[in-house]
């Protein structure tokens, strides 16, 4: 995962070209852009009029209200600025889980951010990384510019999925430390408490961030295919525990339904962005739909 | 609980299967990482219960139809004393009918049948009870009754049982089943069993089988069961009857004869063909009969140059085979020796003139034979017994005295040639009831030789000289008379239609008359080529005669023939060796024959005076049993074979309740559970499968593309 080329394939990277990634909400940026902003400022599209205060500029003022009402109102315009988008990959040991046949976690979280970032790279937004496992590894300040974007490819490069998981606590310190509203992308298997999950999130919604939460699975994880009696061992544990998966299969699928439920759910309430991805899908055939989708949530 | 067949308890074992195949599975864990066990640990225990409970049930009904099939093989059944809870009735009566025939001796690879029956009949008497009563008979041409009533002395059936000994006679069942009826219609209240031990040939069930099993049988109500002791059909070759080919044996002199050989077996048989004389086997003989066909084997040899005594013992055989018995055929035949005969003719004159010239003259050639002439006066007195033949040459009557003491050489062995003449008295003649035709008046014939015609050309008197293609030539005849013959009599020969020469048997003897004049007042037949030989061949033939018939079936009996038990003290040589002494007067020699081989009748004064021979019957190489549709008729009669089923149909009628089908019963439910219960079981698994999580798009396994284990192939789900 060196080179962005072996992260999106050229094909993609084409049709990538054309997308837009866009936040549902404004957001703060510290360059003019094509976002909408919190802020009134210097742009042709018409905001608010308020009452003229002393020391206004007095080419703001608008005459058709005082030839009406005789009262001095000034013209106020939207700020346009850029987008920041933070991307917030979970690398703890459960990410690096493969079935046969299908990369991990991680690498698929990777490419997502990846292919995030090209199209926020393209739209001369800003994007952030930070990897976090038990605590936060791998922190990079959103920026703009594509040696930075090589720079964020670099660095999820070398991180490796290990250790256990906290992701409850390692979005609350990220979401003290990401202040500036913009696009949150969280890629996790949220396999850890839900209810610290979605405080976490809960954090980045008040702080009026658009979240994204992409929860990705490996198809094993989602079928439990096997069908002899298994051993099973935790990757962030060590913990064993035999099973016969046969007998297993239905609950154990009620049980994850039931999980996924319970954020999608929660994501619902908070107007999270929440998508549940299999590593089994085609990634290109993913992100483009994905894309679209927020093209045509964001018009 | 009893099981008839405890061989297959060892099946048991197969018990053991579901647990090894249990056991198997559980040593057999994979282990994977995986990246988070909290579901599975939501549902382990929950899944681990019903798995538990599943496996456990499907065990367990497994192991039961295991079980199940297995005992219901060995086929336990319920024993007689729950039957009498119920008011069965236990009361049992029970005749053993022992097959002790020559077919019985057959070897099936482990043992012979009789001996196989015999372990079946002590089977029958292991299944009774104290009380029960038992009756024994063992069974070939007649009834042996070993333990003729019903007994409850156990021990001493089985005794009677070990004591039957294999026999050469045939098979014949009419008799046993005559007795059983009559022994069981006294027997007491209960069930009446008959058990008939045999290989079943059709040749036993030979007899009025209607009048046999009628309404006297039916209200006996006996349960009548026919074991075999096995359904092979072992390859089988059988001599039949030997037909001698000449009426005596000379020394030197050439014996032709044939045999039947039946081949009762599949194959082809081929063989070779023992002929024996004397002590000596004097030829061989290749034999190849077809499957299930029988051959006519002739046969013939040059007799040896020794020969002692009256009678030559000959025997033809086969190597043998599973029944070695019915591989030998013995057969004697007369010894040719000088013959003495008595020439009654009249006249006084010359020797030339009187009426037996040419006979005396053609018996007179050669020498061997010592010859009287008489008048027909001294024929009242003259002793007949020492001469084998006498000639009644053209003499005009017999008188009574006479006609009697020829009547009674007659039916003690002796031959009686008559020549009728001009001056016979028909009328006279055709009172005496011995003679074989009745005289009409004297007929003149055309000029010129006439045509003779052979009826029997086969007929001894004609051996050695004339046969089919060697025909008896046409004869210068003149004149004859009408003659008709009586109803025992045989012609030999016709002339103008008329009877010519004409045959009968009177007792043991044989009365020939001869359509012609011993002189040439008839014709010139005296003077022609064929009158010698035949003078001759008829002197040769009363020398050589036996008394009565030689060949017998073993079982038969055999008669006294003429009076030859009337002369003095006889001595009855069997095969085996032993003697046995043949009361005078007796009205048969032998009741019934016991074995197979040569019989020599021997008088202190004479020597042997007549052998015979006992045969196997043909029918009992037959290894085949009889078909069922002849046995589908007879009230309460079935059949069984071999000793599983005896002891099946024993089960059954000791008023034991079979519980195999009530097994076979429970484990068909048994398995209707199973398969029920594992395909709910597995309908439930595949829910598990078929039912998907939805994520974000279709994945392809939902897409209706097959699910592998543990992840899908990528280049495979690319490919396609």
């Amino acid at each position: 995962m060196d080179s962005i080329t072996e992260l999106i394939p050229a094909g993609l990277m084409s049709k990538l070209r054309q997308m837009t990634l866009r936040s549902r909400y404004v957001s703060e940026g510290s360059m003019s852009g094509s976002h909408k902003s919190p802020f009134k400022g210097q742009s042709m599209e018409f905001a608010d009029r308020r009452r003229y205060i002393k020391g206004d500029n007095l080419r703001d003022l608008d005459w058709k209200v005082y030839g009406r009402t005789e009262r001095y109102y000034v013209r106020q315009f939207a700020e346009e600025t850029s987008l920041r988008v933070n991307m917030l990959m979970d690398a703890s040991a459960s990410m690096g889980y493969a079935s046969e046949g299908n990369i991990t976690k991680y690498q698929y979280a990777c490419r997502v951010a990846a292919a995030f970032g090209y199209v926020t790279t393209g739209q001369q937004d800003a994007i952030g990384t930070y990897v976090f496992g038990d605590k936060v590894r791998e922190s990079i300040p959103a920026r703009t510019g594509k040696p930075h974007f090589r720079l964020v490819l670099d660095r999820l490069s070398v991180q490796k999925p290990s250790g256990p998981t906290n992701t409850g606590a390692c979005l609350h310190a990220l979401a003290e430390t990401i202040s500036r509203r913009g696009l949150i992308l969280i890629a996790s298997d949220c396999f850890d408490d839900p209810d610290a999950v979605f405080n976490a999130i809960a954090h980045f919604r008040k702080r009026m961030h658009d979240v994204i939460l992409l929860q990705i699975l490996d198809p094993a994880e989602l079928e439990l295919p096997y069908k002899r009696v298994t051993a099973f061992v935790d990757m962030e544990t060590g913990e064993r525990l035999e099973l016969d998966p046969v007998h297993a299969r239905l609950a154990y699928k009620k049980e994850l339904q039931n999980f996924i439920g319970t954020i999608r759910d929660h994501c619902a309430k908070m107007n999270v962005d929440y998508r549940l991805v299999s590593t089994a899908e085609p990634f290109d055939d993913f992100i483009l739909q994905y894309l679209s989708e927020r093209r045509r949530m964001s018009l | 609980m009893i099981l008839l067949s405890p061989f297959l308890l060892p099946a048991f074992a197969a018990l053991l299967l579901p647990v090894l195949l249990h056991l198997w599975q559980k040593r057999h864990v994979v282990s994977t990482p995986f990246s988070t066990l909290r579901f599975l640990k939501a549902v382990a225990s929950r899944s681990r219960r019903s798995a538990k409970f599943q496996d456990l049930f499907l065990f367990l009904l497994r192991f039961l139809i295991i079980a199940a099939l297995v005992a219901a093989a060995c086929r336990p059944v319920l024993p007689k004393n729950i039957a009498r809870w119920f008011g069965a009735k236990t009361q049992r009566t029970v005749a053993l009918v022992v097959d002790r025939s020559l077919s019985m001796s057959l070897s099936t690879g482990s043992g012979n049948r009789l001996d196989a029956a015999k372990t079946m009949a002590e089977t029958v008497m292991d299944s009774l009870s104290p009380g029960d009563q038992v009756m024994v008979l063992s069974v070939g041409r007649t009834v042996d009754p070993l333990v003729a009533q019903p007994t409850a002395d156990h021990a001493l059936a089985r005794r009677a049982i070990q004591s039957i000994k294999p026999s050469q006679e045939p098979t014949r069942f009419e008799d046993a089943f005559r007795e059983v009826r009559q022994a069981l219609a006294r027997a007491p209240v209960g069930t009446k069993e008959m058990y008939l031990f045999t290989d079943n040939q059709e040749a036993g069930w030979v007899f009025d089988r209607n009048a046999m099993f009628n309404d006297a049988w039916k209200t006996t109500e006996i349960h009548a069961l026919v074991v075999c002791p096995d359904d092979l059909n072992p390859a089988n070759a059988t001599l039949g009857k030997l037909k001698s080919g000449v009426p005596y044996v000379t020394a030197g002199g050439v014996v032709r004869g044939s045999v039947a050989v039946y081949n009762f077996g599949n194959n082809v048989f081929r063989d070779v063909l023992t002929i024996s004389c004397g002590a000596k086997d004097v030829g061989k003989r290749t034999v190849e009969v077809a499957p299930n066909s029988s051959q006519e084997v002739g046969f013939d040899f040059i007799a040896p140059t020794t020969l002692d005594g009256r009678w030559a013992s000959c025997g033809v055989r086969l190597s043998g085979d599973n029944l070695p018995a019915d591989d030998r055929v013995d057969f004697v035949l007369p010894i040719a020796t000088g013959s003495r005969v008595l020439v009654v003719e009249s006249g006084t004159g010359p020797d030339r003139t009187r009426s037996g010239f040419f006979v005396r003259k053609a018996l007179e050639i050669g020498r061997d034979c010592e010859m009287k002439s008489i008048a027909p006066e001294a024929l009242t007195t003259e002793p007949l017994d020492g001469f084998s033949a006498v000639f009644l040459a053209g003499i005009s009557q017999i008188d009574d005295r006479s006609t009697v003491r020829l009547e009674r050489y007659l039916e003690s062995g002796g031959t009686v040639f008559v020549f009728p003449g001009d001056a016979t008295d028909a009328d006279g003649m055709n009172r005496i009831d011995w003679l074989p035709v009745r005289m009409g008046k004297l007929t003149d014939l055309p000029a010129g030789r006439q045509a003779v015609f052979a009826k029997v050309p086969d007929h001894p008197v004609f051996v050695n000289s004339w046969s089919a293609q060697n025909p008896f030539p046409a004869l210068p005849q003149r004149r004859l008379v009408d003659l008709k013959p009586t109803r025992d009599a045989r012609v030999l020969l016709t002339i103008a239609d008329q009877p010519f020469l004409i045959t009968a048997a009177h007792g043991a003897g044989q009365v020939f008359f001869l359509n012609a004049s011993p002189d040439r007042s008839w014709g010139d037949f005296p003077l022609t080529a064929s009158f010698l030989p035949l003078m001759k061949q008829v002197a040769r033939l009363s020398g050589a005669r036996g008394i009565g018939d030689t060949s017998f079936l073993v079982g038969d009996p055999v008669p006294a023939a003429g009076s030859l038990t009337n002369s003095g003290p006889l001595t009855l040589t069997l095969p085996d060796g032993s003697k046995k002494p043949v009361p005078k007067n007796a009205p048969q020699i032998l009741d019934s024959i016991p074995s197979l081989g040569v019989y020599l009748l021997d008088s202190e004064s004479e020597g042997t005076v007549h052998a015979f021979t006992a045969r196997p019957d043909p029918d009992e190489g037959k290894p085949s049993p009889a078909p069922p549709a002849m046995l589908q008729d007879i009230p309460g009669l079935e059949r069984v074979t071999g000793p599983a089923a005896l002891q099946q149909w024993l089960g059954e009628q000791r008023g034991m309740t079979p519980l195999w089908p009530l097994l076979l019963l429970v484990a068909l439910l048994l398995l209707v559970a199973e398969a029920l219960f594992a395909n709910a079981a597995a309908k439930q698994r595949s829910l598990g499968e078929a039912k998907h999580i939805a994520t974000g798009r279709l994945n392809r396994r939902r897409a209706g593309q097959p699910f592998r284990e543990a992840g899908l192939n990528p280049t495979e789900t690319e490919a396609q």
